[in-house]
């Protein structure tokens, strides 16, 4: 009898398991266009041997807060990174050189330094788990940026052609069941233009950011992603998160 | 096998994807990465002067397919969920959805008369969080796009060609706009919006009158006769007034002496003002209530007396600059 009931059970969450991977497999939607397009971008990306972009964002949290920044970004290489941001998280710097990264907030005087990997992928992971520090933009500088989308998302879709800022665009959204995220890929360069990231559960909130002034390749010189404390600034520690 | 597992990770992926996260660094990269096998390493044999490592792709990705329409039974409703728009209320029927046109002409976009040719197109008046149609390859696509505003989108009109989309600051240089919300401003007890009505005029009002139209006009706001009272309109273009209220403001642009009040241009001339076209790039810092959000070219513009605005800030103030618009071919 005991043997009975156990090995009902044992069907039971086999059956349930059965068809839940049976309804998540259902639900997945992943149309090849946008993929080529993800693809193509992820390519381009990954072809920069230095670059760097403008990154105007605006988010707006579930109170209806809203924060804008603007972010100047630089990169060179595998181990090089130098960002500005302004707006309203304030005045700061960021600069990474393969063996540290530096934060310098302009409205403090203050800054931090923190060893971090050396590479500029590894550099972000590191310093956004450990400190919680937001890079610009970063989730689409990832290697894996189309495997990324594939695995957070159940619905990957060709919009099709879009323009934006007079620039021929082709648009993706990708979906799961809390958020979607729509991508602006421009046409010419396979370079992300712009993305919106939404909750699904919350119409007012939302994540979006323009790029602008992308330059391929620039020549970036060493002392850009060289941090120098200003004599009268102060020294702090960067708070983990964990 | 393969399948639950990935069915799985996907869970505690999503687990971990709140949405209070949409801020933050906004994807865990662990599926492509993993699959690929080491996370945040750079690829072998890929470019190794790459900013990344040069771009990796899993050999055992989900099928894709083409689609012509994304599935529709998940979506949540936003309708009632929706930030209700108090700045329509008080709003004329004719006021809202006109634009200037390029050369100053006044264009209904609900039935747009595309400039040289008779071509007529219909507004399609969709809104912000319903479905959108999507042109483009893929044409039969249903799917929310931006549900964050009570924003219309439209593709009627596109910035004017000469316009330029940045402003310039004179610390930096050009630069792109920062965008800020529609905030209206609120003039004061004397300024009412358009298709306010009140039963009596006030004493200080004056007759104006152009195109053998009679008007009342007082402190910057134009009424006209109605049934049992006034009822208050758009400023009437090239009609002329002895005085501004207090509150004007002074633009200079390309050389030319600009007043602006409550979403009205003024000129001087001979001591008196006459109400001009709204000119393309004169940048101003308030718009009263009744301005109405739309969105061109994923980019939100105010709508306010038959002119588009831009809202930006420059140097923590938040501003708006005049964008001329054409019809979109």
């Amino acid at each position: 009898m005991i043997k009975k009931t156990i090995s009902y059970v044992v069907l039971v969450v086999l059956a349930s398991f059965v068809l839940v991977a049976c309804e998540a497999e259902n639900n997945e939607q992943y149309d090849t266009r946008a993929i080529d397009s993800l693809d193509s971008m992820s390519d381009a990306i990954g072809e920069l041997v230095a670059v760097s972009y403008t990154l105007d964002d605006e988010f707006v949290n579930a109170q209806g807060d809203e924060f804008y920044n603007q972010h100047d970004v630089y990169m060179r290489g595998p181990d090089k990174m130098y960002i500005h941001s302004v707006g309203t998280k304030g005045n700061r710097s960021y600069w990474y050189d393969g063996k540290s990264l530096s934060v310098y907030s302009f409205d403090k005087n203050t800054y931090s330094t923190v060893d971090a990997p050396d590479n500029t992928i590894k550099a972000i992971d590191y310093v956004n788990e450990k400190y919680g520090v937001d890079f610009p933009a970063a989730d689409f500088f990832y290697p894996n940026l189309t495997d990324d989308i594939l695995d957070v998302y159940d619905q990957v879709l060709f919009l099709g052609d879009d323009q934006i800022n007079a620039i021929e665009t082709t648009s993706i959204v990708a979906s799961n069941d809390t958020r979607t995220l729509q991508v602006w890929i421009d046409k010419a360069t396979n370079l992300p233009l712009k993305f919106l990231f939404a909750s699904k559960s919350n119409p007012d909130k939302y994540y979006q950011a323009v790029f602008s002034n992308f330059r391929v390749n620039p020549d970036l010189p060493d002392m850009l992603f060289e941090f120098n404390a200003p004599s009268n600034a102060e020294k702090t520690e960067l708070k983990t998160i964990k | 096998m393969k399948k639950f597992s990935c069915i799985v990770f996907s869970i505690v992926l999503l687990s971990f994807l709140s949405v209070g996260d949409l801020q933050a660094q906004r994807m865990k990269h662990g599926g492509g990465m993993k699959k690929a096998g080491g996370g945040g390493q750079f690829s072998r044999g890929a470019n190794n002067r790459s900013i990344n490592g040069g771009s990796r792709r899993s050999s055992t990705r989900p099928k894709s397919q083409n689609y012509s329409r994304p599935k529709t039974t998940k979506r949540p409703s936003y309708t009632s969920q929706k930030r209700p728009s108090s700045a329509v209320k008080s709003r004329p029927k004719n006021s809202g959805n006109q634009v200037r046109a390029k050369g100053g002409g006044r264009v209904d976009s609900k039935n747009l008369r595309v400039k040289g040719g008779d071509k007529s197109i219909k507004n399609s008046g969709n809104k912000v969080g319903n479905k959108v149609n999507v042109k483009g390859g893929n044409k039969n696509v249903n799917v929310n796009i931006d549900n964050s505003r009570n924003v219309r989108i439209n593709k009627n009109v596109r910035v004017n060609g000469g316009h330029s989309n940045r402003y310039y600051n004179g610390h930096r240089g050009y630069y792109p706009y920062r965008h800020h919300a529609y905030r209206p401003y609120h003039y004061g007890s004397y300024w009412h919006p358009f298709g306010f009505f009140v039963a009596t005029m006030a004493v200080t009002a004056i007759i104006v009158s152009v195109n053998n139209q009679q008007y009342h006009y007082d402190n910057g706001v134009y009424y006209t006769q109605s049934s049992g009272g006034y009822t208050v309109v758009n400023p009437p273009t090239n009609i002329v007034v002895n005085s501004l209220p207090e509150g004007v403001e002074n633009i200079t642009l390309d050389g030319k002496a600009y007043m602006y009040f409550g979403g009205a241009f003024y000129v001087k001339e001979n001591g008196k003002y006459r109400v001009v076209d709204a000119p393309d790039g004169a940048v101003i810092t308030n718009i009263p209530e009744g301005g109405e959000e739309e969105e061109i070219g994923g980019e939100k513009y105010v709508v306010y007396n038959y002119t588009y605005f831009k809202p930006f800030s420059q140097n923590g103030k938040d501003m708006y600059q005049v964008v001329e618009m054409e019809a979109a071919e």
